[in-house]
């Protein structure tokens, strides 16, 4: 009989066939919301060749990825793995794509997942959203240790706090992806844990328990990362703030990029209740520091 | 409507149903589900949108716009 190891992940009790990057759980029965198995390998002739989501129905999608492997991700309770086959034991590369896989499936159980990356300063949660490849994990590489602790990479699970009183942001998984580039420039406070899916550029590394914050905070303000010559922190209009939400959240991609009337309402409820603020810094290590700086000023300006 | 299609004071107005609408504070956003958009409203979108949410009657709109926005909305065009 197969080890199953189990976790939680935004109060989800979570079972698992292969390892996660998730704090365990003390409560060894009460039923899994969410179990992820690993079924039969692919047969050759069904191994993807490309990269890509295809969303059957809201609870029904299938990501597949070159040389990995097909995850299908089923009503909110269910992501089966079907790997390509391969000599290697490559269980450890799935762990990347299983980030996008527990987006899409709390996305169908109807929660609002971000595209962000997220640390805690002084007990209050921080997220930093944009596109991959805006620099949201350098940002976070660069605070952690520096008045502020690692919460979620990639990303944050967010939920309206009790009696509709402001949001809460979850813990997510202990694991940030980094160039090695940024890594060397924002010094190492991370262990490697290697790749983390096949061709990647970009490496795994784990943030000390010590550096980590494993609780549920309270979500103080969002920011956007965007490109510009100066460094500066302007908090949006509301409007504009469901816009950015809107684009940097799991979901928006289902059904031809249009959005669902949950997911708007609840981006909306997002925007009404906290300030999104746009980062617009210059995009190079130089100028690392004084953006780091300048966001946990603006962290603590109220 | 008259069977011209003119309005009249009886003319029942109310927000179509398959547009859902979020709460921003004063302001408010509302989702047009064929093209996926999403418009933006001020205060006083806002504040029609929410009355539209019930059928409201033409003839009455005036009345509705000055119990929400007091003296300054009197300012306006009836």
């Amino acid at each position: 009989m197969n080890q199953v190891h189990a976790y939680e992940l935004a109060g989800v009790r979570i079972e698992s066939s292969i390892e996660l990057p998730l704090p365990g759980t003390a409560a060894k029965n009460g039923g899994a919301g969410i179990r992820v198995e690993m079924d039969e390998p692919l047969p050759t002739a069904e191994a993807p060749s490309r990269a890509d989501w295809l969303w059957k129905s809201y609870q029904e999608a299938v990501l597949s990825y070159p040389s990995l492997g097909r995850a299908r991700v089923s009503n909110g309770r269910s992501i089966v793995l079907r790997p390509c086959r391969s000599p290697e034991d490559r269980s450890t590369e799935w762990r990347g794509l299983l980030i996008p896989c527990f987006a899409a499936i709390f996305h169908q159980r109807g929660a609002l997942c971000l595209h962000a990356s997220a640390v805690c300063r002084n007990g209050k949660a921080y997220g930093l959203m944009g596109p991959c490849g805006a620099g949201k994990s350098t940002l976070v590489a660069s605070l952690v240790g520096n008045g502020t602790e690692f919460l979620s990479d990639d990303l944050l699970l967010v939920e309206p706090g009790k009696g509709g009183k402001g949001f809460l942001a979850h813990p997510g998984f202990s694991i940030i992806k980094l160039w090695d580039d940024s890594l060397k420039r924002t010094g190492s406070r991370f262990s490697r844990l290697g790749r983390l899916y096949p061709d990647a550029v970009k490496e795994g590394f784990v943030p000390s328990p010590a550096d980590s914050v494993l609780r549920t905070v309270p979500l103080e303000a969002l920011y956007v990362l965007r490109d510009g010559d100066e460094i500066a922190v302007k908090t949006l209009p509301k409007c504009d703030a469901l816009g950015v939400l809107l684009e940097n959240s799991y979901g928006a991609q289902v059904f031809e990029g249009k959005p669902m009337p949950l997911h708007f309402r609840q981006c909306g409820e997002l925007a009404a209740n906290v300030p999104v603020r746009a980062l617009t810094r210059p995009r190079k290590f130089a100028a690392l520091a004084a953006v780091r700086n300048a966001v946990i000023e603006s962290m603590d300006t109220v | 409507m008259n069977p011209s299609g003119d309005l009249s004071d009886d003319t029942l107005g109310a927000a179509v149903s398959d547009q859902p609408t979020c709460d921003l504070s004063s302001e408010a956003a509302v989702l047009h589900l064929p093209d996926g958009l999403f418009y933006g409203l001020n205060k006083t979108g806002a504040f029609l949108s929410e009355r539209l949410q019930a059928r409201v009657r033409v003839g009455n709109s005036p009345r509705t716009r000055d119990s929400g926005f007091g003296d300054a909305g009197k300012g306006g065009a009836a």
